[in-house]
């Protein structure tokens, strides 16, 4: 065997050796983010076993790329994230190191959820502009796992995928996403009752996280504690933005439960409306353990925050 | 005291730009990676900092790393420039690294260990070129540049270890050798062919700790602690030298971070490895991602050496999109 040949099936050896996995044994697939894992087990149900990267109560942009994350994803059939360059700062260096031909992009296993969704908020502004305007993400908003059409888009991308790795699976994948969607068809409803009051309310948030959310129960976003993405908030546009809100009748300000909530207590203090600091993600307190938990504790956080 | 070769003090006083660095990074194809990172230190000439593939694919959890980049040997070796909380590199580095670090044309092979924790061994050859001040001693660099007696070889074992949800240890093992270049400190050398000394060896270790909570409500704070020491040896029964640093920064608040760093050179000590201390301390100030505010100052001295200070305001900043932060 020629040596170019032999270097060709070592790289095929590794992507057989890649997929490998007996028909009985569970998908194994790392998710970003809680929710997503959670979402993950709700198609996938017993077929697979999942993990997730980061905890409900951390800032999904900045999670510590610790090696001891390199372990999961070395061993996973398929790697679900966010995308749209929420995990950047973090995601791609574990990835590489993970020498799992499985989750690399372009591989079957490589799964960007954000691909299930309509995405917000893609800046129409000349790239070398964008960073004047703070650490937005110039794909679009990535913090869209919330609303339950947008849920529904991961789920269906997810059976999908998971349909294409384990083919054996696929009617339990399709049976999986049919009872998820029947489920929240129904709390989808009564979400949307329970935040009727909600509609057509002025709020301002901490970063620009909730804009999803706001579309989905019709509030306005008329603020930002943050000036910019990413950049802290200063004397002077919080002084202009507790005007603004005093001006536009502001309700509730509304801030992720992983950020220091002092400021934007003061903001809402003076600014004569409520603060509310709701969880983001699956996992944000311990009695959220699921999708629906986490869209229960949103709703009921904004309404009992009128 | 051979400075760094990005290190910023060539210029004396007034201002300068201590580093531009261009960077790429892209898949290749379903089989690579690669990266390319140039730099241009102190305005004075282009260097290839980084240029190398790295495979995504191959079986028994290997990797293959090949171009020109720097060893996984040791951690301030690791980092770019931009990766420190601090503007000059550590005492020990061009005196026994080479004044570019431990870097250079080669190829790596590394290995995730299948153990329960994160365990990876890395094994590297490097071609590695006399130093460009020949007035340094370099630990490597000696001799023909292609034959096998004539490459260094590194070894490092890398283990992290998760003491508890906020508190990280990340521990390196580092053995290094290669062709010491034949050129005693304050003698002049001249052809590269006359260089080849005796068979040089560096063995230490680094640490890094980190403590920092996984949830921001709580506080913004966070601590790391970084210490690495080696010793080097010759072939020929020439003295053992070492050097080594210990450092530590502390986030103060969500963009302000405080360092502190100790050198120690010479321990032992011997003719190429003087004793030096130098104490530094900066202050960070990160208004984004994308931008750094640094106040830096260092306190260099010695038995029988007059003391310096050196003193330097730095700005850095980065275009284009967003760094990933390794651990």
């Amino acid at each position: 065997m020629r040596f170019g040949s032999k270097l060709t099936a070592l790289f095929l050896a590794g992507a057989c050796l890649g997929s490998a996995r007996s028909a009985s044994a569970k998908l194994r697939v790392v998710a970003s983010i809680e929710t997503l894992a959670d979402l993950c087990r709700e198609v996938g149900g017993d077929r697979i076993e999942v993990t997730s990267l980061s905890h409900g109560y951390q800032d999904p942009h900045f999670v510590e790329a610790k090696p001891s994350l390199v372990l999961s994803l070395n061993r996973a059939d398929a790697l679900v994230y966010v995308g749209l360059d929420l995990e950047i700062g973090w995601l791609p260096p574990l990835v590489q190191q993970s020498r799992n031909p499985r989750i690399q992009r372009g591989a079957p296993g490589n799964v960007d959820a954000s691909t299930g969704i309509k995405v917000e908020d893609v800046p129409n502004i000349p790239a070398d502009q964008l960073r004047a305007l703070g650490d937005i993400h110039p794909l679009g908003n990535p913090h869209y796992w919330i609303p339950p059409k947008n849920a529904r888009g991961i789920a269906r991308v997810l059976a999908q995928r998971f349909s294409e790795l384990d083919t054996a699976g696929t009617t339990a994948y399709q049976a999986g996403l049919a009872a998820f969607e029947h489920r929240l068809d129904a709390k989808e409803k009564d979400w949307e009752k329970t935040a009727a009051p909600l509609r057509g309310i002025n709020v301002v948030t901490y970063h620009k996280s909730w804009s999803y959310v706001a579309e989905w129960l019709q509030m306005r976003e008329i603020g930002y504690i943050e000036p910019k993405p990413g950049i802290p908030p200063t004397g002077n546009h919080t002084a202009q933005l507790i005007e603004l809100m005093r001006k536009s009748n502001v309700k509730l300000v509304i801030v992720e439960s992983f950020y220091p909530s002092s400021l934007a207590k003061f903001v809402a203090d003076n600014g004569h409306a409520r603060l509310v600091s709701a969880p983001s993600d699956v996992g944000a307190t311990p009695a959220i353990k699921t999708y629906f938990d986490l869209v229960d504790a949103v709703v009921r956080a904004l309404v009992s925050g009128l | 005291m051979p400075p760094a070769g990005d290190d910023p003090s060539v210029s004396r006083e007034g201002f300068t730009l201590q580093e531009i660095e261009i960077a790429a990074q892209s898949a290749i194809d379903p089989y690579f990676e690669g990266a390319v990172f140039l730099t241009i230190p102190n305005l004075a000439g282009l260097e290839v900092e980084e240029a190398y593939l790295v495979t995504t694919s191959l079986p028994f959890n290997l990797q293959l790393k090949g171009g020109t980049f720097r060893s996984q040997f040791g951690r301030n070796n690791t980092m770019h420039l931009h990766m420190q909380y601090f503007t000059r590199r550590p005492l020990m580095t061009s005196l026994l690294f080479g004044e570019d670090g431990l870097r250079g044309p080669g190829a790596q092979a590394s290995v995730l260990l299948p153990l329960p924790w994160f365990a990876t061994l890395y094994a590297e050859a490097f071609s590695l070129t006399p130093p460009g001040d020949l007035a340094g001693v370099a630990t490597f660099g000696g001799g023909e540049r292609l034959t096998p007696d004539n490459l260094t070889y590194t070894a490092v074992l890398e283990q992290f270890f998760e003491l508890a949800e906020s508190h990280s240890l990340l521990v390196g093992l580092n053995f290094a050798t290669g062709r010491s270049v034949d050129c005693p400190l304050g003698v002049p050398c001249v052809a590269p062919a006359a260089m080849e000394g005796p068979r040089s060896y560096l063995y230490g270790g680094d640490v890094y700790y980190k403590w920092k909570p996984a949830n921001v409500a709580q506080s913004y704070a966070s601590f790391q602690w970084t210490t690495e020491f080696y010793v080097r040896t010759l072939a020929d029964g020439g003295p053992s030298e070492g050097a080594g640093y210990s450092e530590a920064v502390v986030q103060i608040a969500r963009r302000f971070y405080l360092g502190g760093r100790f050198d120690l050179t010479g321990l032992p000590s011997g003719p190429n490895v003087p004793r030096r201390y130098g104490g530094a301390g900066s202050l960070t100030f990160a208004p984004s991602e994308f931008s750094r505010v640094r106040l830096y100052g260092q306190e260099l001295g010695g038995p029988g050496v007059q003391s310096t200070t050196v003193g330097f305001l730095q700005v850095e900043y980065s275009m284009g999109a967003h760094g990933a932060h390794p651990f």
